[in-house]
C-alpha cells in the first residue's frame, strides 16, 4: 500500500469504517511511514475541531414562524399552473353565460329575497321568544369549578433522562410543550412546559420538581420555575 | 400558550418524549400537530446544514419552510421501517443543491464568499463549547473557528457535503449515503478528501509538532 492509498483508509480509520484486513494494512503502512501517521493525527485534530462544532442555529422566534407558515401553506395551498389554467378557461365561458343569466337573475332574486325577508322575520322573531322562555334570567350555571393553578417549567440539560423524568411528573397536567433537539446524540434539549391543572396539585408538584432539580443539579444549564394559582 | 406553538395547537404532553418516526407516522395519517413537533426539534438544526452548505446565512429561512412543506407533502412516500433523520436530510439536501444550482451564474467560492453582510456568520462561530479540547493551541478559539469556517467554504461541493452530514450533522456513511444516493464507499472517499482539504488548509493554525 502506498501513501496515496492510505490516506482514504487513514480517514475511514477515524470513524471505524475499516473492515479488519484494510485496517491491518493501513495500520501496516503508518507503522512504517511518519508522514502518514502525521497526516493521521491531524485528520484526528480536524475531526475532533469540527465534531466539537455545536451547528445548530437557533434563533428565537424563528421556529414558531416556520411552523405558522408551514401550517399556513397546508391549509391554503398556492394554485398550481393547471389549477390558474382551468380557473382562466371557467372564467371566460362563465362571462358569456353571465349577461344572458344577469336579467333573469335580477328579476329572481328580487322575489327572493321577498319570500326569505319574510320568512327570516318570523324565524328571528319565535327564536328568540323561544329562548327568553327557556333560559329565564337569573339561573344559575354550572357548579362552580374547583381551583386550579397554571405555570411554566424551563429546563434545559445535557441529558436526555432529565427531560423524560421531567415530562413524566407533568402527567396529570394538561397543558403545551416544546422540546428542543440541540444536539445529534438527542442529548442536550431544552423543554418548556406551559401546565395547567388543579390547586391541590401543586404541592406534590413542587416537591417533585425540587427533587428531580436537586438530583440533576450538575446537568443542568438552565432550570426556570414558576406557578399561579387562580 | 400559544406563543409556544406554532399553529397555535396544542401538543399531548406525551409525545415530546416519542421518537421522531412516531411523529412521522401521526404526520402520515395527516396530523399537523406532530408535523409541529417535528419543526421544533431539528429547525435549529437544519439551519446549521443550510448554512454550511448554502454558505448564506439568510438562507435558511424559506429553505426550512420549504423543507417542511415537503415532508408534508411527500409524508405517503415515508416507509413505516424507516428513519427520519436520513429521509429528512435527504429533503433538505436537496433543497439545499438546487438553491445552489440556482446561483450557478456566479462562481460557487464568490457566491459563498459574498452571501450575507459580513459578520453575519458568527452567529454560528462561538458555539464551540469551551471546553472542547484541541490542539490547535497557538490560535484562539475563534480564531480557529473562524478558519474552520472559511475553509469549509473553499472545499469543494461533494466534498464538503460529506464532511458537512457526517462530522457537522454526524450522520453515518450508511445515511449520508442515503442522503446523497451514492455508495457508502463514495462516502468514505469524499469525506477523505473534504478532511484533507481542511488539514492543509487549516495546518497554519498550528502551534507547531504535536506531542
Ligand atoms: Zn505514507
Amino acid at each position: 500500500m502506498n501513501c496515496a492509498e492510505a490516506r482514504e483508509g487513514l480517514s475511514a480509520a477515524l470513524d471505524g469504517a475499516l473492515g479488519a484486513e484494510e485496517l491491518r494494512a493501513v495500520e501496516a503502512h503508518a507503522a512504517s511511514c511518519a508522514e502518514c501517521r502525521r497526516v493521521r493525527d491531524e485528520l484526528a485534530d480536524v475531526r475532533r475541531l469540527l465534531r466539537g462544532v455545536d451547528d445548530a442555529d437557533d434563533v428565537p422566534g424563528r421556529t414558531a414562524a416556520i411552523g405558522r407558515g408551514v401550517l399556513a401553506a397546508i391549509a391554503h395551498p398556492p394554485p398550481t399552473e393547471a389549477d390558474l389554467d382551468r380557473s382562466r378557461a371557467e372564467r371566460s365561458g362563465i362571462a358569456r353565460r353571465m349577461v344572458w343569466t344577469l336579467v333573469g337573475g335580477v328579476v329572481a332574486a328580487v322575489l327572493l329575497s321577498v319570500i326569505v325577508g319574510t320568512a327570516l322575520t318570523i324565524w328571528w322573531v319565535r327564536h328568540w321568544s323561544g329562548l327568553r322562555a327557556a333560559n329565564p334570567p337569573g339561573a344559575s350555571g354550572p357548579a362552580a369549578p374547583a381551583p386550579r393553578s397554571r405555570g411554566r417549567l424551563i429546563v434545559s440539560a445535557k441529558d436526555r433522562g432529565v427531560r423524560d423524568q421531567a415530562l413524566a411528573l407533568f402527567k396529570d397536567w394538561s397543558g403545551d410543550i416544546r422540546v428542543d433537539q440541540a444536539d445529534t446524540d438527542n442529548r442536550l434539549f431544552s423543554l418548556t412546559v406551559d401546565f395547567r391543572g388543579q390547586s391541590d396539585e401543586v404541592e406534590r408538584l413542587k416537591r417533585r420538581l425540587s427533587d428531580l432539580h436537586d438530583a440533576n443539579a450538575s446537568v443542568l444549564m438552565r432550570w426556570e420555575f414558576s406557578i399561579t394559582s387562580d | 400558550m400559544s406563543e409556544y406553538a406554532p399553529g397555535n395547537e396544542t401538543v399531548p404532553l406525551d409525545w415530546a418524549s416519542e421518537s421522531d418516526e412516531a411523529q412521522m407516522l401521526r404526520v402520515q395519517a395527516g396530523d399537523t400537530r406532530a408535523l409541529e413537533l417535528l419543526i421544533q426539534r431539528w429547525s435549529p438544526r437544519l439551519a446549521g446544514l443550510f448554512y454550511r452548505l448554502t454558505g448564506d446565512p439568510h438562507a435558511g429561512e424559506d429553505l426550512l419552510q420549504e423543507t417542511f412543506l415537503r415532508v408534508w407533502s411527500a409524508r405517503a412516500s415515508f416507509q413505516r421501517e424507516a428513519r427520519f433523520s436520513p429521509w429528512l436530510h435527504a429533503i433538505a439536501r436537496n433543497l439545499a443543491a438546487d438553491r445552489l444550482r440556482s446561483r450557478e451564474r456566479k462562481p460557487l467560492h464568490r457566491a459563498l464568499s459574498t452571501a450575507g453582510p459580513a459578520g453575519a456568520t458568527t452567529t454560528l462561530l462561538g458555539k464551540i463549547p469551551d471546553s472542547a479540547t484541541t490542539p490547535f493551541a497557538a490560535a484562539s478559539r475563534l480564531e480557529l473557528l473562524a478558519r474552520l469556517d472559511e475553509a469549509l467554504r473553499g472545499v469543494p461541493e461533494p466534498y464538503r457535503e460529506a464532511v458537512v452530514l457526517c462530522d457537522l450533522q454526524r450522520l453515518s456513511y450508511e445515511d449520508a449515503a442515503q442522503v446523497l444516493g451514492v455508495p457508502a464507499k463514495t462516502v468514505s472517499s469524499r469525506l477523505a478528501r473534504g478532511r484533507e482539504h481542511l488539514r492543509t488548509a487549516l495546518a497554519a493554525c498550528r502551534s507547531g509538532p504535536l506531542p
